[in-house]
């Protein structure tokens, strides 16, 4: 289960987080979505620990994150699978041993040993992927190629969290539906708990088992696709829409 | 308003004070989870080989020119000095002393500043602000581990060797200038090098290249590190490092010859 309560967070002089209250119990897939700048990433980085809260705390697995220790943050993050929204490929390695690196033991420990090239290709496929892409370097590929492979590094090994901070922008219409598929199916094979943070409302209905939306620091609307789809709040029309006029009210 | 004109650059100064005392403070962090990463050779040993070969191997051209130039520069300039006042063979005292005492560490700590900490502080700057040492952490890798420790290690284990090399390239050259153009033979060169000559001056250019081995890896390691503000702030970082490397070999070395001569 992954906890944050009254979550605050200044960065630059300016309140980014003011006061973030979300719970996502244990297999299930949120969404979270919020314009440009709406601190959605901010978010993120704080269920792996990589900002500290302001105020407030986030609680993953039963553990405070702000209390662990260097140890238990690996061991934590041994169970969470991150997808940055700039991909954050290695660039002095190869497509295989980035996803090598994803490879991490149930301890917060670094996998022994190289994983064979048949479990690279199996990563690869599942992003829809061609295996033969693992031996090049992530500047050879394509803006989209390495979001999947900054995907496939994320689930190389099996993790009880994924978040996903866009995982489908910049994909085209086919790539991301199995970039979809492949997030519903973690969840329901595997019962992975999710956060997926998107612009793309598609990808929100497509495997959200709610949404929430994000606005001013804190979580103005939270509820099922369905309830989205007849919600009244300005902002949550505005989004289903993408109109700009109901955002400035 | 004139107590605020004053008040002004006291402010400054102060601002200023502070800065630096929080670069002290987080240069200092950084130092000590680089030596609490020492435990964990799995991690850093094979990238310390990496950067050793980086470090070492391929910046044996470089410093072999500017150890050359140096040897040659010296030995002409003080036989340029001391025409026809003393005798020939202190021109071996003066190339062997000024380029094992100075010349050798100094340069060649001087070139690597440019040539290993501007690529340090650019590799770590640019894995920063493309959150990859981000990515390291969530994929639970000790970042200074992984790539602070070793670019440090190799510094302190390159800088040294380099400078025998430099030094054994800046003495033959000054020595092949010496008999070359001036009127004076080996003999006389070989002489004026055991005059003043003491073992410590071999160990005193040793010592000056580790601490400058350290310097010129740790300072651009703790710029890139913690570099901010994309492509322009690596670039920013890049010259920071550069700068601000080359300033503390200065400093060390100021500091080692008070303490140890
Ligand atoms: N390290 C930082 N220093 C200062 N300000 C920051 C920092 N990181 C983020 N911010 C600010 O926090 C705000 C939220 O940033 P964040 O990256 O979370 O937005 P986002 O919702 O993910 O937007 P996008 O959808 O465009 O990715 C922005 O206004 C940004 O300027
Ligand atoms: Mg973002």
């Amino acid at each position: 289960m992954i906890e944050i309560r009254n979550l605050r967070k200044w960065l630059g002089g300016s309140a980014v987080l003011a006061g973030v209250d979300l719970t996502v119990r244990e297999g299930e897939t949120a969404v979270v979505i919020g314009g440009s700048g709406a601190g959605k990433s901010v978010l993120l980085k704080h269920i792996v620990g990589l900002l500290k809260p302001d105020e407030g705390e986030v609680w993953v697995d039963g553990e405070r994150v702000a209390d662990l220790d260097r140890q238990g943050l690996a061991r934590l993050r041994g169970k969470i699978g991150y997808v940055f929204q700039g991909s954050a490929l290695f660039d002095s390695m190869t497509v295989a041993e980035n996803i090598a690196m994803g490879c991490i033991g149930p301890d917060g420990r670094p996998a022994v040993g190289r994983p064979a090239p048949e479990e690279i290709a199996r990563c690869l496929r599942i992003v829809n992927l061609d295996p033969s892409v693992m031996h090049l370097m992530p500047a050879e590929l394509s803006g989209g190629m390495r979001k999947r492979v900054g995907i496939a590094r994320a689930v190389a090994c099996p993790r009880r969290y994924l978040l996903y901070d866009e995982p489908t922008t910049g994909l085209d219409p086919m790539t991301a539906d199995v970039i979809n598929r492949l997030i519903v199916d973690l969840d329901d094979r595997l019962g992975v708990t999710s956060v997926v943070v998107t612009h793309d409302m598609k990808t929100a209905f497509a495997v959200g088992d709610w949404i929430a939306l994000l606005h001013e620091g804190t979580i103005r609307w939270s509820g099922s696709a369905e309830e989205m789809s007849h919600a009244e709040d300005p902002i949550v029309r505005g989004f289903l829409e993408g109109r700009a006029d109901l955002l400035a009210v | 308003m004139r107590a605020s004109a004053a008040a002004f650059p006291a402010l400054r100064f102060m601002n200023h004070a502070v800065d630096l005392a929080a670069h002290v403070g987080r240069f200092g962090l950084l130092m000590r989870d680089v030596v609490r990463a020492l435990g964990d050779v799995r991690t850093y040993g094979p990238q310390t080989l990496a950067q050793a070969y980086e470090i070492g191997v391929r910046s044996l051209p470089i410093v072999f020119l500017i150890s050359a130039f140096a040897g040659v520069v010296m030995a002409l300039q003080a036989g340029y000095q001391f025409t026809g006042t003393v005798p020939w063979s202190i021109v071996g005292s003066i190339v062997t002393e000024s380029i094992l005492l100075e010349l050798g560490p100094v340069l060649t700590a001087l070139i690597l500043a440019g040539r290993v900490g501007a690529r340090i502080a650019a590799e770590l700057g640019t894995m920063r602000v493309t959150e990859q040492i981000d990515a390291l952490e969530t994929l639970a890798r000790d970042p200074v581990s992984y790539l602070v420790t070793p670019r440090i290690l190799a510094g302190a284990l390159m800088v040294p060797v380099l400078v025998v090399f430099a030094d054994a390239v800046g003495i033959v050259s000054g020595w092949l200038a010496a008999v070359g153009t001036l009127p004076m033979t080996t003999t006389d060169f070989l002489e004026g090098a055991r005059l003043y000559n003491k073992p410590f001056d071999y160990a005193y250019s040793e010592i000056k290249a580790l601490a400058f081995g350290l310097a010129l890896t740790a300072v651009p390691c703790y710029i890139g590190f913690h570099a901010t503000g994309g492509a322009e702030g690596v670039g920013r970082a890049t010259t920071r490092a550069v700068v601000a490397s080359s300033v503390m070999i200065l400093l060390l070395n100021t500091l080692l010859a008070k303490m140890l001569l």
